[in-house]
């Protein structure tokens, strides 16, 4: 029971006394604790590739044009792809040998339609990203550091041994941006491609040019994905910029890899059929009329649950405006059973490829050739 | 007891048939109390099977009493869950009719819902095992022994076995050949499911390696009959047909699998399902000759408003994985409107053979409450049975045109979802693994578990076994497996914990949906041909369809204006 009923304003000296000396208490545990140390080793750990070191013990990253203070990490600083962290000057990857998933996909799945089709092939993934992408469907993941997720010990051989064991013909890094992984993915595709196995990479192709001519050297197959059709929409939403992103798919083509394009339509965000036509233009100016182009549903996910799924129609008109622009391989992606989903012959029309969900159902393919009119159908398919 | 065998017979087939035609025209009411009354029917007659005397009855009657009065307690207690589930599925198909992804509150909603129902089902299975000990006690051995080789087709099966490869079989047979000779090579392509049709119910079953064999060289004798004159055909029919009837494996032949023998899990079920029924009470007391029996109530399920919701929810499902382009809506608009105005038409004569069935199975009922069937009546189910069965082929007949134009409006790959496509209410959404959009089945959970399974310490993994044997077991019996199948399934749970804790990480994370499949209960398989054409009835030539085209192709229009 109180005495006497304090008035407003002591109530008031009080709980304000009180909270600033609750305060002032934790500042000074602060001040008295030793800093944690940063860890230097574990699973996972190992010095990254493509940096070097500046003065004061920082260093500069140089595996994307990282949107982190220009790439440049203090020591004890992990970047925002959550996986390269600086510890005392030098650079590790935190993520080398773990894998965040592993599965067996069909290849349809990256998508590559014109790459093997129906081949299965063994699906890695490893925690980080280059990009934030506010709409990523497996931000789990890729918004996450190497010890905040479940990861499984899986280093290169044990991969290649997996895949051979199971009889897959390829091994494809996806989920996450391969990117994020780069040590881990490409020495697995060296590893892979010695015995016999095709690399296929999924990314959003945010990397810069010299690690991704490496990683073209043991990769067979990429799968670009373009969020978006402006430097703003890549600054806002993704974290990233859509220059390099264009290089990428220059660069890929230019050494010979085998190619499709990606482009996530989101409704109010990327679904300008202005813009979709400008980048259907650039697709055939700089990569080609035969170069695959998916136009892929958006479902609402992680930063952006607020929008809706991409209407079909959006979808078809993209596709109709990109086939009107010259491109000759345009698909859907994300609606399972729609016919554009197929691959159709550019001379006789016909289903050369008739795919639902990831399954092929029908493969009129002769040798790489259509099997009514004998056209030639670019891609890999044996 | 040949009586016993027409009425076991016939009526549930003129019921079936006279169900399946009326199905299109909405005629639930009727629909319903016929499916009563054949309930009653057959409670009537496996007790007469079981012949019970005088004594038994009196020991089976205050469990079957018991069984009537909690069916009641718990029809109250339904009212609340039935509306419940309404509201959840009518949220849910709300959001369908929509075609936006479904809420996480609706689905919310519907697993409450279905969590009540299920408590309600759960509910009235708690007493069933002593009502079932009571049977069992009651029972002689010989008569647990009929009620475990009951089977509500049994009778038709005893009736048959008695022609196997008599005349009829051969010209079933001489009857196939005829037809295969004046058949296209797409009909052809049918020949291995019609063969199948050919065996006779007293066959034993046949492995799906040595059917194909089979049908293999069926087929050979078919090309060879396409390839005769009709002159030599004629004369070498009965030979020919014989050739067939021989293919057929005798009863122990090697390779030949046997029949489902009964288990103690069939007995519990039978007992349960089959003499356990709310209309027990009914019967014993009409056969003690007690004053003012009960009524008799059908069995627990899911009232026909809510039935019919929970059928457009399904269809909503299957539509909306389609991805039906607004032409393809005009056109199937075009296509159920003509299939509808053709079953309005059809309508009061469906009701008819309706109403005849409704009244002739309350003369059947109340002629076995009275002692037995009598001839005239077993004329009567005999010629409404035939009226029935040639009522449905009529209502295939006219549908069937309407299903050929459908199917040529859809494209490959739509027919491709349709044929895979497994009714559910909340379609999982796994962009993971999109060939699962729709789908009512998916292995996550079960991963899930063998995943904690494997980080879990010997004993506390040995602890939870029982618990995760009885949750399979209760969906593999809500999957209606065989009973063979369960307990070779729950035997193998501990083998497939034990393989999965045996592995690698990697291993485990590549190789952990092939373990599940080792334990769950199979996919069903695509559907084809008629089965194929009577899905397609079923959901795309439903008239519910039409509001919903309409409103889907006037929003595109006005979309695209």
């Amino acid at each position: 029971m109180i005495d006497a009923a304090i008035n407003r304003r002591q109530f008031l000296r009080l709980t304000g006394t009180a909270a600033i000396a609750c305060a002032g208490a934790g500042w000074l545990s602060q001040l008295a604790r030793p800093a944690p140390a940063a860890p230097r080793s574990g699973p996972g750990w190992r010095e990254a590739e493509y940096y070097y070191k500046l003065d004061g013990g920082r260093i500069q990253c140089t595996l994307c044009p990282c949107s982190y203070p220009r790439g440049q990490l203090d020591d004890g600083q992990t970047c925002v792809c959550h996986v390269r962290t600086n510890v005392a000057g030098k650079l590790y990857v935190t993520n080398y040998g773990r894998a965040s998933s592993l599965h067996l996909d069909p290849i349809e799945k990256n998508p590559s339609y014109h790459f093997l089709p129906g081949a299965q092939a063994l699906a890695v993934s490893a925690p980080g990203c280059t990009l934030g992408c506010k709409c990523c469907q497996n931000w789990q993941m890729s918004q996450a550091r190497t010890d905040d997720i479940r990861t499984i010990d899986a280093p290169p051989q044990e991969l290649v041994r997996r895949a051979l064991a199971e009889r897959r013909r390829a091994i494809t890094y996806t989920y996450t941006d391969a990117a994020a992984f780069f040590e881990y993915a490409r020495d697995t595709a060296k590893l892979a491609r010695s015995r016999g196995l095709a690399n296929t990479m999924v990314t959003g192709g945010y990397i810069n040019s010299e690690p991704l001519k490496e990683l073209c050297r043991y990769m067979d197959a990429f799968s670009i994905s373009v969020k978006g059709f402006t430097e703003d929409y890549y600054r806002d939403y993704c974290r990233g910029q859509l220059s390099t992103v264009l290089e990428a798919m220059k660069t890929v083509r230019a050494q010979g890899r085998w190619l499709e394009v990606v482009v996530l339509v989101i409704p109010t965000l990327s679904d300008d059929m202005g813009k979709i036509k400008w980048f259907a233009a650039w697709v055939r100016d700089n990569l080609g009329l035969d170069t695959p182009v998916h136009f892929s549903r958006f479902w609402p996910a992680y930063l952006l649950r607020n929008l809706p799924q991409t209407p079909i129609s959006a979808l078809e008109q993209a596709r109709a405006i990109a086939r009107a622009e010259g491109l000759r391989f345009v698909y859907i992606g994300n609606l399972p059973g729609h016919e554009a989903a197929n691959t159709y012959c550019p001379r006789c029309k016909k289903a050369l490829l008739r795919r639902v969900g990831f399954r092929v159902i029908e493969n009129n393919l002769i040798g790489g050739s259509c099997r009514f009119c004998g056209a030639g159908i670019p891609g890999r398919w044996a | 007891m040949k009586s016993k065998v027409v009425v076991l017979v016939l009526l549930p087939c003129a019921v079936v048939a006279a169900l399946t035609a009326a199905h299109a025209a909405t005629l639930e009411p009727q629909m319903r109390t016929l499916k009563s009354l054949t309930a009653e029917i057959g409670t009537w007659n496996l007790v007469d099977d079981l012949n019970l005397s005088p004594a038994q009855m009196q020991a089976l009657l205050p469990a079957a009493r018991e069984v009537r009065s909690e069916h009641e307690a718990i029809e109250a207690e339904q009212t609340r869950a039935v509306a419940e589930f309404d509201r959840a599925i009518r949220v849910l198909r709300q959001e369908l009719l929509a075609n936006s992804g479904v809420s996480d509150e609706a689905k919310a909603g519907v697993a409450r819902a279905e969590a009540g129902w299920k408590e309600l089902e759960k509910k009235s299975e708690e007493r069933a095992p002593e009502w079932r000990r009571v049977v069992q006690q009651t029972l002689t051995p010989e008569q647990l022994q009929i009620l475990a080789d009951y089977r509500p087709g049994a009778a038709l099966g005893r009736a048959r076995r008695a022609r196997v490869g008599a005349p009829g079989v051969l010209a079933r047979a001489e009857r196939l050949l005829v037809r295969a000779r004046q058949a296209t090579p797409e009909q052809l392509e049918q020949a291995p499911q019609r063969l199948r049709q050919m065996l006779p119910p007293g066959r034993p079953r046949i492995p799906a390696a040595r059917f194909r064999e089979l049908a293999g060289q069926m087929l050979d004798i078919v090309m060879e009959a396409r390839a005769m004159s009709d002159a030599d055909f004629e004369a070498r029919k009965p030979e020919l047909a014989q050739r067939l009837v021989d293919l057929l494996p005798q009863k122990g032949a090697p390779g030949a699998r046997r029949g489902r023998q009964s288990t103690g899990v069939d007995l519990e079920k039978k007992i349960g399902h089959m003499l356990l029924t709310p209309a027990l009470a009914t019967v014993l007391e009409a056969k003690l000759a007690i004053a003012q029996p009960g009524a008799f109530k059908p069995p627990i399920c899911y009232p026909e408003d809510l039935a019919s919701l929970v059928a457009d929810v399904r269809l909503l499902n299957l539509v909306n994985s389609l991805y039906l382009s607004p032409d393809q809506m005009k056109a199937l608009s075009g296509i159920i409107s003509r299939a509808e105005a053709d079953r309005q038409a059809a309508r009061p004569q469906t009701e008819a053979v309706l109403e005849d069935l409704i009244a002739l199975a309350t003369q059947v009922r109340d002629e076995l409450a009275a002692g037995g069937v009598s001839a005239q009546t077993l004329e009567r189910v005999r010629t409404e049975g035939a009226r029935g069965v040639q009522e449905k082929r009529a209502h295939e007949t006219r549908m069937a045109q309407y299903v050929a134009a459908a199917k040529g409006v859809l494209n490959e790959n739509q027919i491709c979802l349709v044929s895979e496509f497994i009714p559910c209410l909340i379609p999982i959404k796994n962009l993971t693994n999109p060939e699962r959009i729709g789908q009512a089945q998916n292995t996550e959970g079960a991963e899930r578990m063998l995943a904690r399974a494997r980080a879990a310490p010997e004993d506390r993994v040995a602890a939870m076994m029982p618990g995760a044997q009885a949750r399979l077991e209760a969906l593999l019996r809500h999957k209606r497996l065989p009973a063979a199948e369960i307990e070779a399934r729950l035997a193998e749970l501990p083998r497939v914990v034990a393989d999965a804790r045996a592995m690698s990480d990697a291993e485990f994370e590549l190789k952990k949906t092939e373990l599940v499949k080792r334990v769950a209960p199979p996919e069903p398989a695509p559907v084809q041909g008629a089965a194929l054409d009577h899905r397609i009835a079923e959901y795309l030539l439903s008239a519910n369809l039409l509001p919903i085209f309409e409103q889907r192709i006037g929003a595109q229009g006005v979309a695209s204006r």
